[in-house]
């Protein structure tokens, strides 16, 4: 992955703006993100330090991966209009990625703001590390590696995120939950603030780098004065809401999806660490309904993932992080009904298609339906032997 | 997306005893795929030349981000070998011989320098070049080969 400090105090950032500007925060969704400074929550607290400080923010564009200059420019054809209008630019990407963005708008102000190290790993005790470092750095290759720290501490950057500098306030609103009081955010979607606040709420749909579409009916909560069951991934807080999140009926319906989806899939679908939380929870043992499981061709044709649609519970969440992240729209629904599936292209092999191998799709399908393709094989014996078998067996080890 | 650059065969065998080792291939199936330098074709390439020539290869792997640890966590990797090549970037190069201390981890590649890609012109292009690859500045190749290519496809405006 590529290392990347934040480089910009706040103060340092507003001087770079105008009262005026009408402005997008535009994050990639890879390695920077990793590096804590970029992704969607940080997008959205960003937005919330402007708003306060009277900055006008009309959009935040996350894209799965800034590096690649067509998936850029896809996104500013998407949302002409906005960037159109738009006369600032603020980027939390690596300074590749904001090479990117400034080559596709290049009469736009891009602000950047972070200085990138070079490339590093992911190291499970220490987070991101920077293994080997541009000459500029004047640091030596370290395969143990330089922490974050040790970098914003030698170089004089920051540390963590602009909310580091100022913590954001924004107007809070108050909502009554279970039969408490709740302050939430204003405007802001309810599923968020209940996870916001550790009520645990099935979501197999929702994420909110992707927005909502209301298709699984997990998140089903009652709202007082709202008639039946409304999905709380696609109601906004209003003040003094009155809101049940558990009760014998909803407990119901969300057992009765669950045992669907499992009568549905392939049994390996409660791999998905949320599925078989939720099956815990509600004590769903074996499957009630008696449904013929799907039995669809596993699509390993890509060098990069392998598409399991006996897996799919039909989610979407790969349809619009590949339309929305990367802006390719290579997986889409096919059919209606209890007929829908989903496919790649114009169902064809994933192989075929333009896929641009960001892997938006991998990150965000919730059952593993999409993975990266990876081989680990022995060969056993010595190479003469080998030899006559090899190829063959590797082209379908997958 | 980092660039390396696999040294040439001769270089890789000079590294490797014929007798003693047992030998496993690594590949990463991001950066160094797109640049021509890893995922399963290289490896495949790699493996039957090494096999061809009378070295022993016990194991091979493809790892979508060898340079994350939880992904090699992932892998559960039960490697039967002593020595590994690994097909990717340095970082990828340090993760596993921090990961496989007690295995002789062969560093084959060298970095050139983080790059942008354009996947529908199947283009990259060398944006920050590492040390002593300070010419490779603003040259482009051929995602998946490697291939070198004459003109300039993607135009850059303020590098
Ligand atoms: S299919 Fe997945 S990997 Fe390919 S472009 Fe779409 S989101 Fe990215
Ligand atoms: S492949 Fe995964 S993300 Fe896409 S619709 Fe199916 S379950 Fe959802
Ligand atoms: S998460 Fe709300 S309907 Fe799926």
């Amino acid at each position: 992955m590529i290392i990347s400090v934040r480089s910009l105090s706040y103060d340092e950032l507003k001087r770079n703006l105008s009262q005026d500007d009408k402005i997008v925060i535009w994050s990639c969704d890879t390695c920077v993100k990793h590096c804590g400074i970029a992704g969607m929550e940080k997008m959205t607290a960003l937005e919330e330090l402007l708003k306060e400080d009277g900055y006008n923010v009309i959009r935040k564009e996350l894209i799965s991966e800034s590096c690649q200059i067509n998936l850029a420019k896809k996104h500013k054809t998407a949302q002409e209009d906005i960037f159109r209008e738009a006369t600032a630019i603020i980027v939390l990407t690596c300074e590749i990625g904001y090479q990117c963005v400034k080559t596709v708008f290049p009469y736009k102000k891009v602000i950047g703001t972070a200085k990138t190290f070079g490339a590093g790993n992911f190291s499970n005790r220490k987070g991101p590390i920077l293994t080997s470092p541009f000459e500029s750095t004047c640091l030596e290759p370290n395969t143990e590696g330089y922490t974050l720290t040790n970098l914003v501490e030698n170089f004089n950057m920051f540390p963590k995120f602009f909310d580091a500098d100022k913590e954001p306030n924004p107007e809070k609103i108050t909502i009554t939950v279970d039969g408490k009081p709740l302050e939430v955010k204003k405007d802001s979607t309810l599923l968020d603030e209940l996870l916001a606040n550790r009520i645990r709420i099935p979501h197999l749909c929702y994420d909110s780098s992707l927005g909502s579409i209301g298709a699984c009916r997990m998140c089903l909560v009652k709202v007082e004065g709202k008639r039946g069951l409304i999905p709380s991934c696609c109601t906004q807080v209003e003040e003094g809401m009155n809101v049940t999140t558990e009760d014998e009926e909803i407990t119901s319906l969300r057992k009765s999806v669950l045992q669907m989806i499992i009568a549905e899939c392939e049994d390996d679908i409660q791999r998905s660490r949320d599925i078989r939380y939720w099956m815990r929870r509600y004590k769903i043992k074996e499957n009630r309904f008696q449904l013929p499981k799907k039995n669809e061709t596993v699509d390993d044709s890509s060098d990069v993932l392998i598409r399991d649609p006996n897996r799919c519970i039909l989610c979407g969440r790969c349809i619009r992080a590949c339309a929305n992240l990367s802006g390719q729209k290579v997986i889409n629904f096919a059919n209606r009904g209890s007929n829908m599936v989903t496919i790649t292209g114009l169902n064809e092999p994933f192989a075929n298609t333009d896929c641009a191998h960001c892997l938006a799709c991998v990150h965000y399908c919730p059952t593993n339906a999409i993975t990266p393709k990876s081989i680990s094989k022995k060969i056993s014996g010595y190479p003469f032997w080998t030899l006559i078998s090899y190829p063959k067996k590797m082209a379908s080890t997958s | 997306m980092i660039f390396s650059k696999i040294v040439p065969y001769e270089e890789i065998i000079k590294k490797l005893d014929k007798k003693e080792d047992k030998i496993a291939i690594i590949s990463c199936n991001t950066c160094a795929r797109t640049c021509g330098n890893g995922g399963i074709s290289k490896l495949n390439e790699l493996g039957l030349r090494l096999i061809r020539d009378g070295y022993y290869v016990t194991d091979e792997a493809v790892i979508l981000y060898v340079c994350s640890e939880p992904m090699l966590r992932e892998a559960k990797l039960d490697l039967e070998a002593n020595t590994i090549i690994v097909l990717s970037c340095s970082a990828g190069w340090a993760s596993l011989t921090r990961n496989f201390p007690d295995k002789k981890v062969l560093q084959v590649t060298e970095d050139i320098g983080l790059v942008m890609t354009d996947t529908d012109k199947e283009i990259f292009k060398v944006i920050m070049p590492y040390k002593n690859h300070e010419s490779e500045m603003g040259k482009e190749y051929r995602i998946n080969t490697g291939e070198p290519l004459v003109g300039e496809k993607i135009k850059v405006r303020c590098v």
